[in-house]
């Protein structure tokens, strides 16, 4: 009888063989480590951010003047555990954050960008791009002081190039001449529709990619097709069960104990366009970005300077162009990678204190820090040649 | 050698989300003074509370709303203002939104404008936003922490500003006793995903021997 049911459902739907296929069939190296876990999570954490916001919206009113007490009231007040969808959702985005910048600092580490896995990269960065607009837009629905003033900074961004046509393209982002309703209606449909929809078919994409390329060993070496370095697929989840349930319960001590580094105090006072607060920062994920633009001087440099850490990051394929995978065989690169890493990290703290000299100075030196990293990539791929010629 | 490469990797990523996470990067200016502090653990926060309630209401409700708990200032028991008051309570379940509550009562708000300034903010999220040492500075001495403020000093002892401050607390955040359910819930979840965490490891290693897979 079992086998009747079974053979009726896979005749018409065929999800045994894609199960089959994708679990048996697709193989990965063995001995893969948690941060071959990263990608796993980040669609985990997207499909909570997706449930957790399906529940919210429920409740959620996009109007300036109602937005802020349907998220601080109605919602966490007044649904019966409307408090556990907003932590869900809040510290679910930090988490969701923190694991895409995980998962692309362990791409670098790892050269996943390098051939033939150039469009897993730049499917990832763009991933990573939308990331960016999809909290960008979701930080703005609370209305809180900082939902409005990091609005304005961002809406205004375009306006640091040059030309005419800036403004309107800042007006156009804001719907007038500052955040106002028509903002909220505007970031609401990209931050609910547009953007979830065109996440969702990026990451399609790239996990499509990956399953083209396969993963190489964690010492860079090129193993798809070879059966005895790799098990199937199936084995590798039980190991990423395990650091998933790891991981939910560490996101759940947040959720039920400590919410607040999710929920910044700040934003618990209403958007008031005519009081600009004394000191503003932008969400952890973003203040690497901030200390970068406010400690270059003039307001066109600093917008460069910020793009250009993103557009360095989308031409690594280019740059580096080193035959070998993963820092584990390169100590230059190492040695580098360290230094961006903690140029980055520098930079997210700097970011969140308030502007002073002092702070413009270390944005200045972690920031050429930071893009020594890029410059030296061809250089360092330049010894390695060398080294391995005279080898 | 491959786990000591990755020392200083766990180390700055795990120091960056430390630092922002962990709240040490935002000290506040302002603290309870260490008086208070005492008197405040002698007295309990379920008394604090009560207190506070029957100050608030006769004292910073003057001029303040603290609509997460449904009080609205003086002016909605003028006799003018009372029954569209006592109608829209009737409507909207007690509790004003804020296009409601702006809109019916625009002039008088206009009229506390023309007196303080500017319009006396609604204050269910300050006790977040301000933090409780700063609330605490505010309401015993204004002028100290707002200087050129027009919100008159209530002459308040250091027990009644508690007593407020724990008050409006609870317009915001979750009692005592909804926070103890809820850090039970946690415990719950979390203990539920480490034995689940234990039990996968467990079966890995099961299935692993049993199919001859190595590590």
């Amino acid at each position: 009888m079992n086998q009747s049911v079974k053979e009726w459902f896979e005749s018409r739907t065929g999800l045994g063989r894609i199960f089959h296929k994708e679990m048996v069939e697709y193989r990965v190296p063995k001995g893969l480590t948690l941060p071959y876990s990263l990608g796993m999570l980040a669609v985990l954490f997207f499909v909570i951010q997706i449930i957790s916001g399906i529940f919210v919206l429920m409740y959620y009113k996009p109007d300036a003047k109602l937005a802020f007490d349907s998220v601080n009231y109605t919602i966490v007040q007044v649904v019966p555990w409307g408090w556990f969808l907003r932590s869900l959702h809040a510290v679910g985005a930090g988490f969701f954050m923190a694991i895409i910048y995980t998962h692309m600092f362990t791409g670098v580490y790892y050269n996943a960008y390098k051939n033939p896995r150039q469009l897993i990269w730049i499917t990832g960065w763009v991933i990573y791009m939308v990331t960016i607009l999809l909290v960008l837009t979701g930080y703005l629905l609370p209305q809180g002081q900082l939902s409005y003033w990091a609005s304005e900074v961002v809406s205004e961004m375009p306006t640091a190039i040059p030309l005419d046509i800036m403004d309107k393209v800042s007006l156009w982002i804001k719907g007038g001449f500052s955040v106002g309703d028509i903002t909220i209606t505007r970031f609401f449909a990209l931050h609910v529709v547009l953007l979830p929809l065109l996440l969702i078919v990026l990451v399609f994409l790239h996990m499509q990619f990956f399953h083209q390329t396969g993963v190489t060993s964690a010492d860079g070496r090129e193993v798809h097709g070879n059966e005895k370095e790799t098990v199937p697929f199936i084995y590798v989840t039980l190991k990423e069960g395990v650091i998933i349930a790891i991981v939910l319960a560490a996101f759940s001590y947040f959720i039920f104990f400590n919410p607040a580094p999710f929920t910044p105090s700040a934003n618990f006072a209403p958007a008031d366009p005519m009081r600009t607060p004394a000191h503003i920062a932008p969400e952890w994920y973003l203040t690497a970005f901030y200390e970068i633009f406010r400690s270059i001087p003039g307001k066109f440099l600093g917008f460069m300077a910020t793009n250009m850490f993103l557009i360095f990051l989308l031409l690594l394929p280019i740059l580096d162009t080193s035959k070998k995978k993963s820092a584990t065989k390169r100590p230059l690169f190492y040695f580098m990678y360290l230094l961006f890493l903690l140029s980055f990290a520098v930079l997210s703290i700097e970011g969140t204190q308030p502007d002073t000299a002092q702070s413009i100075v270390i944005g200045q030196v972690f920031f050429f820090i930071n893009m020594l990293f890029f410059v030296s990539l061809p250089v360092i791929a330049h010894f390695e040649k060398k080294k391995e010629a005279i080898q | 050698m491959k786990f000591l490469r990755s020392i200083p990797i766990v180390i700055i990523l795990g120091g960056l989300f430390y630092a922002l996470w962990s709240g040490i990067l935002e000290p506040s200016e302002w603290k309870v003074p260490q008086s208070a502090e005492i008197i405040k653990a002698k007295v309990g926060e379920a008394q604090l509370i009560k207190e506070g309630s029957k100050i608030f209401k006769t004292s910073c409700a003057a001029c303040h709303s603290l609509r997460y708990k449904k009080i609205y200032p003086f002016f909605v028991n003028a006799p003018n203002v009372k029954p569209l008051f006592k109608i829209l309570m009737k409507e909207h379940n007690g509790f004003l939104t804020r296009d409601v509550y702006e809109s019916a009562f625009a002039l008088q708000l206009e009229g506390l404008k023309a007196a303080f300034g500017s319009v006396p903010p609604d204050l269910s999220t300050a006790y977040v936003y301000l933090g409780e040492g700063k609330l605490f500075n505010i309401i015993k001495n204004p002028q100290k922490v707002l200087p050129g403020t027009k919100m008159p000093n209530m002459q308040l002892n250091d027990k009644q500003v508690l007593a407020v401050s724990a008050f409006m607390k609870t317009a915001i955040l979750p009692t005592a006793k909804e926070t103890s359910r809820r850090h039970l819930i946690g415990i719950i979840v979390i203990i539920f995903f480490i034995i689940l965490a234990i039990l996968l490891a467990l079966y890995r290693k099961v299935v692993f021997e049993e199919d001859n897979i190595e590590e």
